[in-house]
């Protein structure tokens, strides 16, 4: 069935055009608002990152830089030499170099002096540790190498150390020791709240992190993307991360910062947009859906109306409902099924009256060999009786009957020519004495085919019309090839044709009434209507002598199967 | 139309979905990331107490930056034979000499500079492993049940006196647990099967985890178990009512080791390791912060603790134990009544 396939194609096209109209516009505005939206947002906090990470640096690289200053100035202090020596005894001396040294700082870190065991001897807090090893950790990297300050990060504090060089090997260290309160106390205003301070040691093992940060394991999360090179947009899709380094100590502050838009908004942006997008898909699918149901109904009604017809019921009709396009469509269908039943309508009673006709014509048949049977019987009396001319004209006319009523339009010239023969003789006994008859033929015409009882009717014309004066005549019928046709004359030497009858009949107006010269109207016609308009008969000028001469050209054609020149 | 404008669509999206994909690392911070040479993994069975302070002190004195991955013993050995071919890790750190043992044939000898102070029976033959501390196995008593004249040694533990009383963790289940077997299979006399037997029905029930003996003795829960020394030691720090009784006839003191694994994407920074932690500062640190016996013969044990020959320290009996396991285990679970249909 094609209904389904014009209605969806048909469908289809129209759900394409309302969906393209319907979305396009929707998802190039929703994507543009989202992604300037978003990428504004995101330069926004972006900027706002790096001027607090500026900031964050900005105390981190002073407070280190100003450690490792006082750092140096102690250990060059004569006094503190001597107190680790242990050669100086006077404790608030020391104490005074050490407060003095570290004024400005003393709030920001803890400084200590340790002597070579890594015993502690002098500090500005009572919380840094009585001892160090000087075989491991801060010590043993300052005592590994005197003249520098050495940094080091261990559970939740940050060490400065500094050998103070003396004799052999070290004679002591200074220290300083960052913990919470005082990394706490740097960065304090440096960043926007939701924001976090994460301080890694140069290995980015955590030292501080700012104490609304209770994530344990984001240090160690961070340091596996550093090692593996990848992004931190992986360690947590809701921040973003960002990253100082300090020169001098290899630390790495870094500063994590929510992204402007939560993952859930976002995902809520997302999903209005995708929400209206399928809304405004849902309407134009719907309009389309109704849209192509309101145009295509009528035309599946017309459609099957059609269907109907092809199948062969015409009395199907389609209700016009409207002036649009498809109603005038539907009642020039109506119009024309109303035809076409009109027109078989007739059809049918034409056929009927062919067959009518047919039946009259077989009852007919039965009529002729009533007729042979009664003319063979005269035939037959006729010899009995001694009647020569019974027996001749009653065989010659049953001859007659049986080749006018054969089914055969064309016939053998040869049989033509025994047809004339038969009715010449039935006219010769009719009218003894009043006409001779000749019959001139062209041996290999003899089988050229001719419509049949053409020559009779223009043979009769001749001896009715003819010799209508009583005058004896004499008629002749030849036929010769003429190079690819042949040339049928029939020539007598009667009164002729009046020439009223002859300009009559050259202008094709058909007999008079009374039926004069009928047959050579008949004859014209079948030669028109078998050869063409100018195939007719011809009336060839006699010259001085009286009478008509008819000739008729026609092609030589052959039985099937013989030669069609 | 629709063709002008479907890829000028498809562009927006992209640009879209570029403002919020995922970026490879900062480009500021690419520097920042370590270069090979500097690198190691470390596969480790310790507790991060262990090997913390060990890979920290490592990574300052040396700036190699250390990958630590964590599991049990046998899990880790497993992965570094599964990934012979291509091995993630530098460096088994820890496991008994007995687990070390089974995967020799995937670690890489190497003798350390410090290999002559090994104390003597530490040193495996070919140096596959470099011993990294010495764990003698100990009995314990809740200090509130029990005397500490009641408890002498390995012997008790057949004493019909405990049946029932004693925690010791299940040797199927357990790497220390079948150790501690094979230690007072080791020490007592009479036929093995027989002994293993005996101790199974006096156990009357073994713990599942090694760490649950100290607080099912120190909880009440059991009267004697048996540890090492190093968790007992531990307990007892963190005031757990137990005291150590080094048994009489003798205990053995399994080392666990490290080792260069075959084939180690970072091979030198992997020597420069098993130097460090078998070096006199690390072993220092095993005695002073893991209360466990160094491997060297420099580095002095805690005053307080017996030396190894008062404990009576007989060498354990490394391939008797791996030949005996499987058949231990099937007769252990008899008598425990598991193996029963």
């Amino acid at each position: 069935m094609r209904g389904p396939g014009l209605r969806e194609s048909f469908q289809k096209k129209l759900l394409g055009s309302f969906l393209a109209v319907g979305l396009l516009p929707l998802v190039v505005c929703a994507g543009l608002i989202l992604g300037i939206f978003q990428s504004v947002l995101f330069r926004n906090a972006r900027d706002s990152a790096q001027t607090q990470l500026d900031s964050l640096a900005g105390r981190f690289d002073g407070l280190m830089s100003s450690c490792g200053g006082i750092l140096e100035e102690l250990g060059r202090e004569e006094l503190v030499i001597r107190a680790m020596r242990g050669e100086h005894r006077s404790g608030t001396q020391v104490y005074n170099t050490l407060y003095s040294a570290a004024s400005a700082y003393l709030r920001d870190a803890d400084f200590s002096l340790y002597n070579a065991g890594g015993e502690l001897l002098y500090a500005t807090s009572n919380t840094v540790p009585r001892s160090l090893s000087v075989n491991w950790g801060v010590l043993f990297a300052a005592g590994e190498r005197p003249g520098e300050t050495v940094y080091q990060g261990s559970e939740g504090c940050m060490r400065l150390a500094r050998a103070v060089p003396g004799g052999e090997g070290a004679v002591g260290f200074v220290t300083a020791e960052l913990r919470e309160e005082h990394f706490r106390r740097l960065f304090q205003g440096s960043y926007g709240a939701g924001s976090d301070v994460l301080v890694l040691d140069p290995y980015w093992d955590q030292v501080y992190a700012s104490p609304t940060l209770q994530d344990d394991t984001l240090a160690p999360r961070l340091r596996g993307r550093l090692l593996e090179g990848g992004s931190f947009a992986e360690v947590g899709t809701q921040n973003t991360y960002h990253v100082f380094r300090n020169a001098a100590s290899g630390f790495a502050v870094i500063l994590r910062q929510p992204k402007p838009l939560a993952d859930w908004v976002m995902q809520l942006f997302y999903l209005v947009a995708g929400l209206s997008i399928l809304l405004c898909a849902g309407v134009s699918i719907r309009a389309a859906m109704s849209f192509s149901r309101q145009l295509f109904e009528p035309i599946r009604t017309l459609n099957s109306a059609m269907a109907a017809v092809e199948e062969g019921d015409l009395d199907v009709r389609v209700e016009v409902t409207g002036t649009d396009e498809i109603s005038q469509l539907s009642g020039r269908f109506n119009r024309m099924t109303q035809r076409l039943r009109e027109n078989l309508a007739w059809s049918i009673r034409q056929q009927q009256e062919l067959g009518d006709a047919q039946i009259r014509m077989m009852q007919a048949q039965l009529n002729p060999h009533f007729l042979y049977n009664t003319l063979d019987t005269l035939k037959w009396l006729g010899k009995i009786n001694g009647s020569q001319e019974i027996s001749t004209i009653s065989a010659d006319l049953a001859d007659i009957l049986r080749r006018s009523i054969s089914a055969e339009e064309f016939v053998e010239l040869r049989e033509e020519l025994a047809v004339l023969e038969r009715y010449v003789e039935i006219q010769t006994i009719r009218f003894p004495g009043k006409f001779e008859f000749e019959i001139r033929a062209d041996e290999g015409l003899l089988d050229a085919l001719v419509p049949k009882l053409m020559l009779q009717p223009l043979v009769e014309n001749a001896i009715i019309h003819g010799f209508e004066d009583g005058s004896h005549g004499r008629i002749s019928v030849e036929v010769v090839p003429r190079g690819e046709t042949m040339c049928l004359t029939v020539r007598d030497n009667g009164c002729g044709m009046s020439p009223e009858s002859m300009e009559r009949f050259l202008r094709r107006e058909g007999p008079q009434a009374g039926g004069g010269h009928l047959g050579l109207y008949n004859v014209d016609a079948i030669l028109r209507l078998h050869y063409g308009a100018d195939s007719g008969l011809r009336f060839m000028p006699r010259g001085g002598d009286r009478g008509t001469c008819i000739q008729i050209t026609l092609p030589v054609i052959r039985r099937e199967g013989g030669e069609d020149t | 139309m629709k063709k002008i404008r479907l890829p000028a669509l498809l562009c927006l999206f992209a640009l879209a979905l570029c403002a919020c994909a995922p970026s490879a690392l900062d480009p500021a911070l690419i520097t920042l990331v370590p270069p090979e040479e500097k690198r190691l993994v470390v596969c480790t069975s310790h507790k991060e107490e262990v090997y913390g302070p060990i890979v920290k002190e490592f990574q300052a004195r040396t700036g190699i930056w250390v990958e630590v991955i964590t599991g049990g013993t046998n899990e880790l050995l497993e992965q570094i034979a599964a990934r012979e071919e291509a091995p993630e890790c530098d460096v088994m750190f820890g496991g008994g000499v007995e687990s070390l043992a089974a995967y020799a044939g995937y670690f890489e000898p190497y003798t350390c500079s410090g290999a002559e102070f090994l104390k003597p029976g530490l040193r495996p033959e070919g140096d596959p492993w470099t011993p990294f501390s010495a764990l003698p196995v100990v009995l314990i008593y809740n200090t509130k049940l029990v005397d500490e004249a009641e408890l002498t040694g390995w012997e008790d533990l057949l004493d019909s006196r405990w049946k029932g009383r004693i925690a010791f963790a299940d040797p199927a289940v357990s790497g220390s647990g079948y150790t501690a077997a094979i230690t007072m299979l080791s020490c007592l006399p009479g036929e093995t099967w027989e002994l293993v037997r005996a101790f199974a029905e006096n156990l009357d029930g073994a713990l599942g985890d090694s760490g649950d003996v100290v607080s099912a003795v120190s909880g009440g829960s059991k009267s004697i178990g048996v540890t090492l020394e190093e968790t007992a030691l531990k307990g007892i720090a963190q005031g757990e009512d137990i005291g150590v009784v080094y048994p009489a006839e003798g205990t053995s003191a399994v080392p666990d080791g490290s080792a260069l694994i075959l084939g180690a994407p970072h091979p030198d920074n992997a020597r420069a390791f098993l130097e460090f932690v078998q070096s006199t500062d690390v072993q220092a640190l095993v005695v002073s912060d893991f209360a466990r016996r160094s491997v060297r013969q420099d580095v002095a044990d805690r005053e307080e603790l017996p030396t190894e020959e008062e404990m009576g320290i007989f060498d354990y009996p490394v391939d008797w134990a791996s030949a005996l396991k499987e058949e231990f285990l099937t007769r252990w679970a008899d008598y425990t009544g598991e193996g029963a249909p």
